[in-house]
């Protein structure tokens, strides 16, 4: 709560999170893969709907024959047939459809 | 990523267990959820990690599917034999591979025809070169021993092609037409016929379109006038077309004798390996039968063993009586035929069909004869050693002096 009154705050101060590594980092390649850095866990797995873990709140990928590929401390990759990506926010979750 | 191995867990919180494994640095290449729990694909490493951490926490794995190196190497550690069977293999291999397995004997050239394959694979026997030989064989030598000892070809060549050696040979052809214009001949008929026409290209003509010549009767005589009335004698030459008639037979039976089956059949079998044989089956046998065998290999190229399968069919002789038209069709060819070899029997020369006739009668033993008679024109001017030898045309002019008529 203290460090989301801080941001709120002083929004110039957000990249300094960013430059700690500790932001969540989602890279998409069309609607069929979905790179994630910087996750801190593996919510739900299923074939249709994967919610991984962030800092910030859950990521939540929605689809078809979704799997996890690519699988290292920190950081998957998210293969099949992608339609929907709700990212993480701090006033509450955003959807952003592919 | 490697993915050489792919596991199957089963699990109620696949999520927990992706975490763990993640958390603990094993990297999985892919993990998919199925209906019980989890699959994953993963590295020989990371799949031995992934399994003791199942193992820990007690949850059932089942092994999909291993491959790459570590899953032959597993291969051969099951079948420790299979290096030794791999080299027996691959030595007798090379043995049989350095071997002669088949010679092939071909003929080239227009007289292709008249080779004899017999004659070059006694030669080649003699010359210890025979299936089973080994494959190390000078060509260029062979070619040139096989050229020494086959006296009518006028190129033998031997080249090997894998385990095949191939012989080509070409047989010589007849020489040509060489005559002595100082030795003095006459030109004879070698058949009996009407002359057609007359042309004389060295000597005097005896004979006149219309004349009926027989066999040896003088066509051109071998003079020239000299001085005055007076002749010399020189080698005839020339070509004298006459008309003349072959005859050939032929007859065939104008029933058929076919084999009908009846519907009962038998199978039987046997194992056998050269000369030995086990029998598998008996079958029943028929008074009459038609056998068929099929032979099935069981050993493969290095042990003979095969299994011979008889098919017995019972059957029952039917006559029945011929198509006449086909039956006159196919006369008409073999009686044609008769008379052509019969012409060339003794005429060798070329000829030209002029018309052909045919006839048909039935014999009293239950056969139909055909009678085919061809006109036919041809040059029947030759030399006294060609009237001699048969009447080929070859020998029409000659080195060899022969007595003046």
């Amino acid at each position: 709560m203290k460090h989301r009154r801080r941001a709120r705050g002083l929004p110039a101060l957000e990249w300094t999170e960013d430059l700690s590594g500790g932001c969540a980092r989602v890279t998409a390649v069309g609607g069929r893969s979905l790179r994630v850095e910087n996750h801190t866990g593996v919510l739900e797995l299923s074939e249709t709907r994967v919610v991984l873990n962030t800092r910030r709140g859950p990521l939540c990928a929605e689809g078809r024959d979704l799997t996890l590929c690519d699988i290292r401390p920190g950081t998957l990759v998210i293969r099949g047939d992608i339609r929907r990506v709700d990212l993480p926010c701090k006033g509450g979750a955003s959807s952003d459809e592919a | 990523m490697k993915r050489d191995v792919c596991l199957r867990v089963r699990s109620a919180l696949p999520e927990k267990l992706v975490q763990e494994a993640s958390r603990r640095g094993i990297s999985l290449a892919e993990a998919r959820r199925a209906r019980d729990g989890l699959t994953v694909c993963l590295g020989p490493r990371a799949a031995r990690r992934f399994k003791s951490l199942c193992a820990r926490y007690e949850l059932p794995v089942d092994v999909l599917r291993v491959r790459g190196g570590g899953a032959m190497l597993a291969f051969m550690k099951r079948r420790v034999t299979l290096p030794a069977g791999v080299a027996v293999f691959l030595a007798l291999a090379l043995l049989a591979l350095g071997r002669l397995w088949r010679v092939d004997v071909t003929f080239t050239g227009t007289a292709a025809g008249r080779g004899d394959a017999a004659l070059i694979m006694e030669a080649l026997g003699a010359l210890g070169v025979r299936p089973g030989a080994s494959r190390n064989i000078d060509a260029a030598r062979l070619s040139e021993d096989l050229s020494a000892r086959l006296p009518g070809y006028s190129y033998v060549g031997a080249r090997v092609q894998g385990v095949r050696l191939l012989v080509e040979a070409a047989p010589e052809l007849d020489a040509p037409e060489l005559y002595a214009l100082d030795d003095a001949r006459d030109l004879y008929a070698r058949q009996d016929g009407i002359v057609e026409s007359v042309n004389v290209q060295a000597g005097r003509a005896v004979v006149t379109a219309g004349d009926a010549v027989r066999r040896g009767q003088l066509l051109i005589r071998g003079e020239e006038l000299d001085r005055g009335d007076a002749t010399r004698p020189i080698a005839a030459l020339g070509d004298v077309m006459v008309r003349s008639w072959v005859e050939g037979r032929a007859a065939l039976p104008l029933r058929t004798i076919s084999l009908v089956s009846t519907g009962r059949s038998s199978a039987a079998s046997r194992l056998s390996l050269f000369r030995w044989s086990i029998p598998l089956a008996e079958g029943e046998y028929y008074p009459e039968q038609r056998v068929e065998t099929e032979r099935l290999p069981v050993g493969g190229l290095f042990l003979p063993v095969e299994i011979l399968r008889e098919r017995r069919t019972e059957v029952r002789t039917r006559v029945e009586k011929a198509d006449e038209a086909a039956l006159k069709a196919h006369l008409a060819g073999l009686a044609k035929a008769d008379a052509r070899i019969r012409f060339c029997r003794e005429n060798p020369g070329d000829y030209a069909i002029l018309r052909e006739w045919l006839e048909y009668e039935s014999t009293g033993d239950g056969a139909l004869s055909a009678h085919a008679v061809l006109e036919i024109t041809t040059d029947t001017a030759v030399g006294r050693d060609a009237l001699y030898q048969g009447g080929s045309t070859a020998w029409k002019a000659t080195n060899n002096p022969e007595p003046r008529a």
